[in-house]
């Protein structure tokens, strides 16, 4: 594995998920970073700006939720305080105690980011020697590639201490794959180019089978399917015995892959 | 639930590759000895056994209309070349000013709905293409079965 690892110290990390595009597959990175720390037993608090609670309904722990109002269409200081505030006690008191996962949804960083710099979030991460790892999400699209670029200047404006990671969906697609000079694959070489040479990139394959699809409208994560029974999978699903071991087979194969790197990356292996 | 452990997520993965290939294989074996076994479509085979004969029928019926139309056409000459009446009206197929794309219409309608051309004005035009259709459609149905037949012997 060439994926080098971050000198981060999980009892003291915050981990943002971001990408500023919509269906970027950003809450399905941050499961990904939550089932991985579950799985090695790390503690961690999480949080979920957007407009839906998808990470407070797939997991068992209490997860804290900043919806997002459509309707707002400026920065008003004040609301972004009011806002955003739980999110600074979360941050902070998690400090020496576990990872602070904090998934951010479309269109929310610039946002935050305003919120960061008027509250000196990044102050108060260094007071507490917290490490901050950004994970800029992003798939073969030409608008997410973009946005993605625009997504580690905002970060690394805001939070000069992030470490920025480079996390590449391949659920529609690979980039890899895309033809050298395609609209999407110039878009990636201009927007993402400097940055791939600079920092750690992980790559999500897409689930086998699209086997997860059968259990996202059910909310479950894919730590909590993995360890699921076939017959539960059967009633959930309506599958038969063979195709429910395949659908568990396939998430867990997937969630091997990238824990696999998340472990790497985050110095767990 | 069990708790989720590095070996216990090996081992569901590990599962549904094996199921995965498992289901493939017998997969391949099914489609490979439905593949062997596929009765015939019997459907198939009754029409062909009946429209087969009314073919056969229908191909005797313009072969001897055929032999008909020429015995009447060498009578004709005959009759011609002797003494012709006058008054007496030559048949179409044996007039001398027949051109090509006639020949070939008459020659046509007699094969197909096997009746000789002299007799067509006398029939209605309802039969004659109820004959011709009635004909088409066997062919159609004839080779059908007979590309079935070809296809399931290869």
């Amino acid at each position: 594995m060439s994926l080098k690892s971050l000198p981060v110290d999980l009892n003291n990390t915050v981990v943002f998920t971001t990408g500023n595009k919509g269906g970027v597959g950003k809450t399905t990175v941050t499961q990904g970073v939550l089932d991985t720390l579950l799985l090695n037993s790390i503690p961690y608090f999480v949080a979920q700006v957007d407009r839906q609670d998808r990470l407070a309904q797939m997991n068992q722990v209490e997860v804290l939720t900043i919806l997002s109002d459509p309707e707002v269409t400026t920065i008003d200081p004040e609301s972004e305080f009011r806002r955003f505030g739980p999110l600074m006690d979360l941050i902070i008191g998690a400090a020496g105690q576990g990872t602070a996962v904090i998934d951010l949804g479309a269109n929310e960083l610039d946002r935050f980011c305003a919120w960061a710099k008027l509250s000196d979030l990044d102050g108060a991460i260094g007071d507490t020697n917290q490490n901050v790892v950004a994970l800029v999400v992003f798939n073969a699209e030409e608008q997410s590639i973009v946005e993605s670029r625009k997504s580690i200047e905002a970060i690394l404006d805001a939070l000069s201490l992030a470490q920025v990671v480079l996390v590449e969906n391949q659920r529609f697609g690979r980039i890899s794959d895309l033809a050298p000079g395609s609209d999407i694959a110039v878009a990636y070489e201009r927007e993402l180019g400097p940055f791939v040479k600079r920092y750690p990139k992980v790559t999500v394959p897409a689930v086998r089978g699209n086997s997860y699809q059968r259990f996202e409208h059910r909310r479950l994560s894919f730590g909590a399917v993995a360890v699921m029974s076939p017959a539960q999978i059967m009633g959930i699903t309506g599958l038969g015995m063979a195709d429910a071991r395949i659908a568990r087979g396939d998430i867990a194969k997937w969630l091997e892959v990238v824990s696999d790197q998340f472990e790497h990356l985050l110095g767990l292996k | 639930m069990a708790s989720l452990t590095r070996e216990l997520l090996k081992a569901a993965a590990d599962e549904g590759d094996r199921y995965r290939a498992a289901k493939a294989k017998n997969l391949a074996q099914l489609l490979a000895r439905s593949d062997l076994r596929l009765p015939p479509d019997w459907e198939r085979v009754y029409s062909l056994g009946i429209a087969m004969p009314i073919f056969i029928m229908e191909l005797i019926w313009a072969v001897r209309a055929e032999a008909r139309q020429t015995a009447l056409k060498e009578l004709s000459e005959e009759t011609d070349s002797d003494d012709q009446v006058v008054g007496d009206r030559p048949t179409r197929s044996s007039a001398p000013q027949e051109k090509p794309r006639e020949w070939l219409l008459r020659h046509v309608v007699e094969a197909v709905c096997a009746v000789p051309w002299e007799s067509i004005p006398c029939l209605s035009g309802a039969v004659v293409v109820f004959r011709a259709a009635s004909a088409g459609t066997l062919f159609i149905i004839t080779a059908t079965v007979a590309a079935d037949i070809v296809g399931w012997m290869s």
